[in-house]
């Protein structure tokens, strides 16, 4: 029989039902090791603090070094890998944050250490131009070697994320509020799968872990740890992304903030970390000059340098289209082209390739 | 002593001759009605007897038997009364028969011996016009109905004397109602309901909407319209049937037809000559929009046909209700079947529906909306796709900022007159092309006719084939926007379907489940 090394311990020990963080510190400082705690009587636990007579029976119940063993093997043939703190495959970035993960499941890879991260977090409920910037930026982090960061959550998360596996040879990186093999939300199952061949999916909770609410908040310490830097976008007053922020400024990481409208309640929290100091990003560049990357494309702004020939007319409406999709009547009043020809001219642009159908007969710029 | 007189009953819309027989004879005295009867129809015993008695006739005590025959049809209903009357008095002499074998009688009769008006005179005159039948005597209350179908001789009692009068003079005609002060009434209460409805020139902005609601109303399409609440959708609705053409006369009468069995015409609204506009509420059941009940009676779907049928709201209906919605919009009538038989009303209505994009309204402006990807899609997904199948056109509405009403205001508007006039173009063209069809309309095209009659130019082609793989559009998707496209080229009139035409065409398409990509590049 395969005897049990210090890995399967510490695996045994991250799966135990019932025994958090504190509990977890509470054995570990009163048995020593993994194994200590493993091999402890009844008696010896009870002494630990905060351990429970049901903890113990839950402890003494799990202790069976076969079925460990087979646990662990049917985990790692689920493509699942597992690492510690203090394992040589444990990131070094996490390694030196208060309250960093006791150990991570993985699919993929993690992040390589000698690469740049960034992570992009923002709104669940982005606009469409939250999400457009979203992508081109992860695109272009991409494109520049960077790795990205983020919860694969909807919106500003899986945008980013998409956009960096646009790119060939993009990396990114998902970390999750449930276990690895759980997809949540399901709606992303195509990065899901796609993350696993150019990045990675991580969680601190063992597989099988359903989504709680309670566990998103946590999760957001390591996608800050993980990173080099943290980009908000369209963060509202509330919004989970600032409590990345926040962890990442007592990390030490740089924090970057892509600015909105002062009127507009999406980017309330990213306008105020800005204000308290965040820097603040328009384009690639911003954030490259900050992490002390070279860069050698003159990285394109917003508005796409039209190299196709425009008409006179096509030139109006063009002129007309902003981030922010509009309605064909809107842009119809803008122009004073009448319907009819506002759509003959609009489904031409898009053709052109120079702007992009957002939602029913929205259009807006393509970037 | 026996008799016969003749009088009508309704099914579905169209009327039937019966005949009511009466025979009194010796016996103990009673007074018998019979012919498979409901139970208002048993009573008009004791209408009619109290009735003759208040017009000062004077029933013999004898046996008196009145049959309603065919005695295997249902009768229901209050317009027995009449007949059941004159029968009687035919059989005691007191009523010439020589004119009851070309006399058609409706109507109830109160306890004193005036008349009262009657449900379903139309269909049941125009069925005795049909049959040859020379004279129709109705309550006078009904006269203005009955008298648009030309070509009998409609006579309106005011009393159970003034029938005796009537058939007992020679020559019954000259008690016929005047047509001509009826028609110049009847011109004037048309006018007035026309002048009521509201035009098109109240709207200010939604040029797209507008626009849709033209090419819709050309087509005959039905439509679909999404937008944040207070945009103008109801508004729009509600001018859409003013931009019909003018119902001819043969619609007018199956329109009226149907009003006429629901009772809703009365002496102000003698006949419908303009198109319905119908707008039940979201809370409306399947039956109310179907037609049904014990005794039929149409629907919503009915009453709207030959208009529009405005569901606003559309997402709020019960699954079930819209469903009924599928089958009318398909073959154009519904059917009702009955232990006593069936029944086909008409509905051929324009499906007009308006939807808000989401639970709060206001999606896609992230500003206000705060619903997420998942109820957005959950609250589109409340319409079934065999329904939007059905609808060819969907526009949106966009909010109007305040500062832009008054920049609206400055423009010169069409008014309704202006686009119905256009619309009356696109239909002649149809018309004249699917003279050798089933249908008339752009809206009824079948996939194995658009090829036939939908020729596009090279470059619509090239175009249109570029915009399915770039949007990856489903087959029907497809039709849908080749039909739009031909009904924008018929207002244009041009014979084949170019590239502009199908460029509008493709902003019409109807809502999927890429409707909103929820911000994906």
């Amino acid at each position: 029989m395969v005897e049990m090394e210090h890995i399967h311990y510490v695996y045994w020990v991250s799966c135990l039902r019932g025994i958090g963080k504190v509990k977890r510190k509470s054995l570990l400082r009163f048995m020593e090791s993994e194994e200590g705690i493993f091999n402890a009587s009844e008696e010896m636990l009870s002494k630990a603090d905060g351990i429970t007579g049901k903890d113990i029976s839950n402890i003494m119940q799990e202790r069976d070094k076969a079925k460990v063993l087979e646990d662990y093997a049917i985990m790692e043939s689920k493509g699942i890998k597992f690492t510690y703190k203090g394992h040589y495959t444990y990131p070094g970035r996490l390694e030196g944050i208060y309250n960093a993960p006791y150990s991570l499941f993985y699919k993929g890879e993690l992040p390589d250490n000698n690469k740049k991260c960034v992570a992009v977090v923002g709104a669940r409920n982005a606009s469409y131009q939250g999400s457009i910037i979203a992508s081109k930026l992860g695109r272009q982090l991409a494109e520049n070697g960077i790795q990205v960061i983020s919860g694969l959550a909807r919106g500003i998360d899986v945008c980013a994320q998409r956009g960096a596996l646009q790119i060939a040879g993009g990396r990114t990186f998902a970390v999750m509020g449930c276990g690895v093999d759980i997809c949540y939300p399901k709606q992303n199952i195509e990065e899901y799968m796609l993350m696993q061949r150019s990045g990675g999916i991580i969680s601190e909770y063992p597989p099988g872990m359903p989504p709680v609410a309670c566990n998103f908040p946590m999760r957001n310490r390591i996608i800050s740890g993980l990173s080099d830097g943290i980009l908000v976008i369209e963060a509202g007053e509330k919004s989970g992304s600032l409590i990345t922020a926040e962890a990442g400024t007592e990390q030490g990481k740089d924090i970057f903030a892509v600015p909105g409208d002062i009127g507009n309640k999406l980017y309330y929290g990213s306008n105020e970390l800005i204000k308290n100091g965040a820097a603040l990003v328009t384009n690639i560049r911003d954030i490259m000059d900050a992490l002390g990357m070279f860069y050698d494309c003159s990285a394109d702004g917003w508005k796409k340098k039209v190299d196709v020939v425009l008409e006179r007319t096509e030139k109006i409406v063009y002129a007309s289209l902003s981030l922010e999709p509009a309605h064909i009547s809107e842009i119809a009043l803008k122009t004073g082209l009448g319907i009819q020809h506002t759509m003959e001219i609009l489904t031409g642009l898009e053709m052109k390739h120079v702007a992009v159908m957002a939602g029913n007969n929205y259009f807006a710029l393509k970037i | 002593m026996y008799s016969e007189a003749y009088s009508a009953i309704v099914q579905g819309i169209e009327g039937r001759i019966i005949q009511a027989e009466a025979d009194i004879s010796d016996g103990l005295p009673c007074f018998m009605l019979v012919g498979y009867l409901a139970s208002e129809v048993k009573e008009a015993k004791e209408r009619v007897r109290i009735a003759l008695k208040n017009s000062g006739l004077r029933i013999p005590p004898k046996k008196i038997t009145v049959n309603l025959s065919p005695a295997g049809i249902y009768k229901y209903g209050t317009g027995y009364d009449f007949v059941i009357a004159v029968a009687i008095l035919a059989a005691l002499g007191i009523v010439n028969k020589k004119h009851l074998g070309s006399t058609i009688l409706i109507g109830e009769l109160s306890l004193d011996g005036s008349p009262k008006a009657v449900r379903g005179v139309l269909p049941m005159v125009y069925t005795a016009y049909e049959h040859g039948i020379k004279y129709v005597i109705v309550p006078k209350q009904n006269t203005r109905e009955a008298m648009f179908v030309k070509g009998i001789c409609v006579i309106g009692a005011g009393s159970l004397n003034d029938i005796i009068d009537v058939l007992n003079s020679e020559e019954p005609s000259r008690f016929a109602c005047k047509s001509t002060d009826l028609d110049e009434s009847m011109d004037d209460g048309l006018e007035s309901i026309s002048g009521e409805q509201p035009g098109f020139e109240d709207i200010s902005g939604q040029e797209m909407a507008c626009r849709a609601a033209e090419v819709a109303v050309s087509g005959m399409h039905n439509l679909l319209m999404i937008g944040a609440p207070g945009t103008g959708k109801t508004m729009i609705a509600r001018r859409i049937a003013g931009i019909m053409p003018k119902p001819q006369f043969d619609e007018c009468m199956e329109i009226s037809k149907i009003y006429s069995v629901a009772g809703l015409l009365d002496g102000e609204k003698p006949v419908i000559s303009y198109r319905p506009f119908r707008a039940p509420h979201h809370t409306i059941t399947q039956t109310a929009l179907s037609g049904g009940g014990r005794y039929p009676k149409p629907g919503e779907l009915s009453l709207a046909s030959g208009g529009v049928l405005f569901l606003d709201e559309l997402p709020e209906f019960k699954r079930q209700v819209l469903e009924v919605l599928r089958q009318p919009l398909e073959d154009g009538y519904v059917n009702i079947s009955r232990l006593d038989g069936n029944c086909r009303y008409p509905a051929k209505f324009m499906l007009v529906a308006a939807m808000n994009p989401c639970r709060c309204g206001y999606f896609p402006d992230r500003r206000k909306c705060k619903c997420t990807q998942a109820q957005v899609n959950n609250y589109l997904g409340r319409i079934s796709t065999p329904l939007l199948d059905r609808i060819d056109i969907c526009a949106e509405t966009v909010p109007v900022k305040i500062d832009e009403l008054s920049t609206y205001k400055k423009r010169n508007k069409e008014t309704s007159q202006e686009i119905s006039e256009r619309v009356s173009e696109a239909h002649k063209i149809q018309y004249k092309r699917y003279k050798n069809e089933k249908f008339s309309f752009n809206s009824c095209l079948a996939p194995s006719n658009i090829g036939k009659y939908c020729v596009m130019s090279a470059e619509a082609r090239d175009y249109l084939e570029y915009i399915l793989n770039s949007m990856s559009f489903s087959a029907r998707t497809y039709h849908k926007i080749i039909k739009a496209g031909r009904t924008i080229a018929d207002m244009e009139q041009s014979s084949n379907i170019e590239k502009k035409h199908i460029a509008e065409a493709v902003c019409y398409r109807s809502i999927n489940d890429k409707y909103w990509r929820g911000g994906r590049e």
